[in-house]
Formats: C-alpha cells, structure tokens, sequence
C-alpha cells in the first residue's frame, strides 16, 4: 500500500512543554479513506493542522509524497466559520478558489467551477442567499463545496457530519466516494463510529496521548487488541462508544 | 428652500476655515470608515479604542521634543500605537493570556504615560488639543497628511481586501493557504493606527476612533452586504461631518464631539427603526453567533 503523507515519530501539540499526541507512527494511504477517531480534545484536529503545515510537530518528521503547499485541501470545523458575516453563499464557496487567484487574481473566469461545486451539493439554489439565513447543514455542504473547488489531491475534513441532518450526511458521503474515486485521499475527523464501519477503510485511534493505526475492520473486531497491544484499551473505549451510540 | 440651501453651503462658501475642515474631516472619512466595518466585522471596535489612546505617548514625546510639529506628532504617534499592538499581541501569543488583556494593560499604560509626558511640560489647552483634535485650524501640513493617509490607506485596502475577507470569516481556512491572513492583519492593525494618527489631527484621539467605528456600527443597520454597508458607512460618515461642521458653525459647539454625537444619535435611530435588525421590526430577530474573538492581534 502506498503512503500519501507518512508520520514519523511524530509529537504534536500548540505549545512546545505541552504535547497532545506523542510519537505517532503512522500513514495516509494514497486513495484511501481514513478516519480519526478519538474524544474531543485528543488532538484530531491538532494532527490535521499539523499535515496541513498551519501548525509544525513539536518534534518527529512528516514526510509528504505530494506537494504540500498545493495538493491539500481542508474543511474546518463548522465553528470555525463567522457566520454573521455579510456576504452570499456564492462569495464564501468562491473562496476555495484561492490557491487559483489569491490577492488579486479576478475570479470571474472560474464561475462555472463555483456553480458546478455548488451543484454537485445540491445548494446551486441557495447561491444568493447571505450566510447568516442558512442552517448547519447548508452551510455544512458550503463548506464542503469550497473545499471541492481547490481540486486536491489530499483532502483533510475536520467533523464534516458534525450536527447535521442524514440527507446532508449522505451527499457529502456520496461526493467524497467521488472524490475517492477521482484519485483524491481523504482524511476526516469522525465521531459516527457507525459511519466510520461503513464508509472508512482506515482508521487512527486517538487514546491517552497516542495514536493508532488500523483498518475499520478491525476496529470493531475482539481480534483487533491482539493484532495492536498497545491499543487494548483504544477497543475498549471504541465499544463502549458504539454501544453508547447504538 | 433657498434658505435652507444657503443655511446648509453658506458657511462653507464664505469661510475658508470651514472649507478646509470639510474637506480634511471628508478624507479622514474615506479611509477610516471601511477599516471601522472591518474593525467591527472582526469583533475589535473596542481595540479601534483602546489604539487611539495607545497613540499618545508618541504624540506627547514629539510634542515635547518638537513643539507642535505634524509631521513629528504623526511619527510619534505611529511608533507608539504599533509599539502596543505588537507588544499586545506577542505577550498573548508567548503567555497565554487572552488578548483582550494583554491590549488593556499596555494601552492603559501607554495612556498613562501619554497623559504624564503632557501633563510635565503642556497645558491643559494642549492635552485637550490632542484629545479633541483642531478641525476648523487645519493648516496644509495636516491637510496633506490627512490626503496621504486616506489614498494610501484606500490602496493598501484594496489589496489586503480578500484575505482580510476571508480572514474575518474563517480564519483557519485562510490559514491553510500559508500566512496570507497574518500579513493581512499586520497590513490592516497598521492601517488602524495610521488612520487613527492622521485622525487625531482633526479631531483629537478619542474622537477619531468614533468616525471610524460608530459609521460602521450604523451601517449593519441597514443592509446585509458588505459591498452596500462599506458604502454606507463611507457616506454616513461624511454626512457626520458635515453636520457636525454646521452644527458647531451655528451653535458654536465643539466640532468632534459635535460629529460623533450626531453619529451616536443616527445609531440610536437604528437601533430603533432599523428594518432588519430594529427594536420596533416585527418577527423574530435574525440570528447572530457570538463566537469568541479569535486571533485577531498578530
């Protein structure tokens, strides 16, 4: 299996005296679908951050096997997004269009990619409507769209089915198999456990300033601890989400 | 009509003092007021405030050495207002205080400092020179000032405009692009310093922050889009000084808080009879997220 970003002994955290996640050894596979999984707080999107370059591993390498500064595409935690903001659906998807025209660049020329986008979401009809008159699950697709408009080769989604309806939850879920399918490599930050046995192929366990690498299949199998000692307690904290959840 | 025609030109057609005051308030305007929406879009009005005031020790230090020297005032008072901004926002980063903090500490004691240096050699008439600033005594120095400061702000804007866009709107997006939202930012805290320096010509530090924030604060009012509400603040403000102007003319009131009086009163008409967000609107308010301020200092 190829690696699309290899971690190596990796340590990552905000603050040099203060490290979230400790050595971390691990890969993204190239076209794959990888979970992270873990509570809040444990560092998900910490890491992402981190393969993303916005913040630099407290110590450990990161080995990229594409661009870095080109081929990564991200979704924020929907949080993140100033939603009082004046501005239309149409002018904030558009913003995924920077690495093409950042400062100054018009953006005129790409308006049928931004439509596509939004299309390819199902909010094409909600293009003029101003971002504070639109629910989490359309702004949640907002997102979602800007980040298909950068066109990447890495896509890295923190919480993208975070509080939001099953119809929306199966769109993105349609679009990123179509990205997959594209050649893309996704990574997303996922709470549904249930979501990750069915739609993710990989999985990094987040557990008490670790992290482990499995398959989803594993994940949810007795056999899974003796394959990953070091993770025994990972399972264990996984079934009892799932039970929690089921 | 002819009347209120006359009431409304005449003493700007007569009187010299006036013209130029019109004229140096209206630049002061078109620069300040869209980095007022921004200040206010990105949750820092109250930081417009506190700069104003971190200005003076620079002021008062080239007042001392200079005497009343534009130029000197105006270098002073840049150095000082990004002094603090920069010393805010590195002891929040290496610290962890929160921002809001760290700016009220060094502002304050800037303030003080300001206050000391004037009080140690100045009159009171200075320090409310500086306060209140001397719009009906601009010479062409602070004229000039005034239309540099409003050209290069307008030019830098424009520049800055799409990340500090996307910077107000989401932050950590704009951060995957690389550090376009941290040179923005620096770009655009400098602007505010800059505009608030060239303001306190005329109308003195405290009340030049006013024609910066209350414009944009009105604005949101009465349109929803940013392009109509940069716009709009950019008119109201000029409005203000107009008034204001004639206000002080014919009542022989004091000119900037004459301006931004009648700005704090268009605000509380908004707040009343706005059709979007007005206390007097029927239906529900629409909903606003009050998320915590981010990063915003360096």
């Amino acid at each position: 299996m190829q690696a699309i970003v290899e971690m190596d002994a990796l340590t990552i955290g905000h603050h040099a005296n203060q490290a979230i996640v400790n050595n971390v050894q691990a890969f993204i596979p190239s076209n794959g679908m990888l979970a992270l999984v873990g509570p809040n707080g444990a560092g998900k999107s910490t890491l992402l951050k981190t393969i993303l370059g916005v913040i630099k591993p407290l110590s450990g390498d990161l080995v990229y096997h594409i661009n870095p500064r080109h081929d990564i595409a991200y979704m924020p935690q929907l949080c993140s997004v100033e939603r009082s903001f004046p501005i239309n659906l149409k002018q904030f998807v558009s913003a995924g269009l920077w690495a093409k025209t950042g400062w100054w660049r018009p953006m005129r020329r790409y308006q049928h990619e931004v439509q596509q986008a939004l299309v390819q979401v199902g909010i094409e009809n909600l293009a003029s409507k101003m971002l504070s008159e639109l629910s989490g699950g359309q702004l949640q697709r907002a997102l979602f769209a800007r980040m298909l408009l950068q066109r990447s080769k890495l896509m890295l989604l923190d919480e993208p089915f975070n509080g939001v309806d099953e119809a929306t939850v199966s769109v993105l879920l349609e679009q990123l198999k179509r990205c997959q399918e594209n050649g893309a490599t996704i990574v997303a930050a996922i709470h549904d456990l249930e979501l990750v046995k069915q739609h993710f192929e990989y999985c990094l366990l987040f557990k008490e300033g670790g992290v482990v690498q499995a398959s989803s299949d594993e994940l949810f199998t007795p056999h899974y601890s003796a394959v990953a000692k070091p993770s025994i307690r990972v399972v264990e904290f996984v079934g009892q989400n799932l039970k929690r959840a089921n | 009509m002819l009347d209120l025609i006359s009431l409304l030109f005449a003493p700007f057609i007569d009187y010299q003092f006036m013209r130029r005051a019109l004229v140096g308030c209206a630049t002061l305007s078109l620069g300040t007021a869209p980095i007022g929406v921004f200040l206010m879009l990105r949750r820092l009005s109250l930081t417009g405030d506190a700069m104003a005031h971190a200005i003076l020790p620079g002021v008062a230090l080239a007042y001392l050495l200079c005497g009343l020297s534009v130029v000197a005032m105006t270098i002073g008072g840049l150095v000082a207002g990004l002094l603090v901004a920069m010393l805010a926002g590195a002891t929040a980063l290496k610290t962890k205080s929160s921002e809001d903090s760290t700016l009220a500490a060094f502002y304050l004691g800037s303030l003080a400092l300001g206050v000391l240096l004037i009080s140690a050699k100045g009159s009171n008439i200075d320090l409310l020179h500086v306060l209140f600033g001397t719009a009906l005594a601009l010479d062409d120095t602070a004229l000039t000032l005034l239309l540099i400061t409003c050209v290069c702000s307008l030019v830098v804007f424009t520049l800055i405009y799409r990340p500090l866009v996307l910077g107000t709107l989401d932050k950590d997006y704009l951060d995957s692009f690389g550090s376009s939202g941290k040179v923005a930012h620096l770009a655009f805290m400098f602007l505010v310093v800059a505009n608030l320096v060239a303001g306190f010509h005329a109308l003195g530090t405290l009340m030049a922050v006013g024609l910066m924030i209350l414009p944009a604060c009105i604005a949101r009012f009465w349109t929803r889009k940013l392009e109509s509400m940069l716009l709009l603040s950019i008119l109201l403000s000029v409005a203000a000084c107009w008034a204001g102007l004639l206000l002080s003319y014919y009542f022989g009131f004091s000119t900037s808080p004459s301006i931004v009086l009648l700005l704090a009163a268009c605000y509380l008409i908004s707040v009343v009879f706005s059709p979007l967000d007005g206390l007097l609107r029927s239906g529900k308010p629409t909903p606003s997220f009050n998320h915590n301020n981010k990063d915003m200092l360096l």
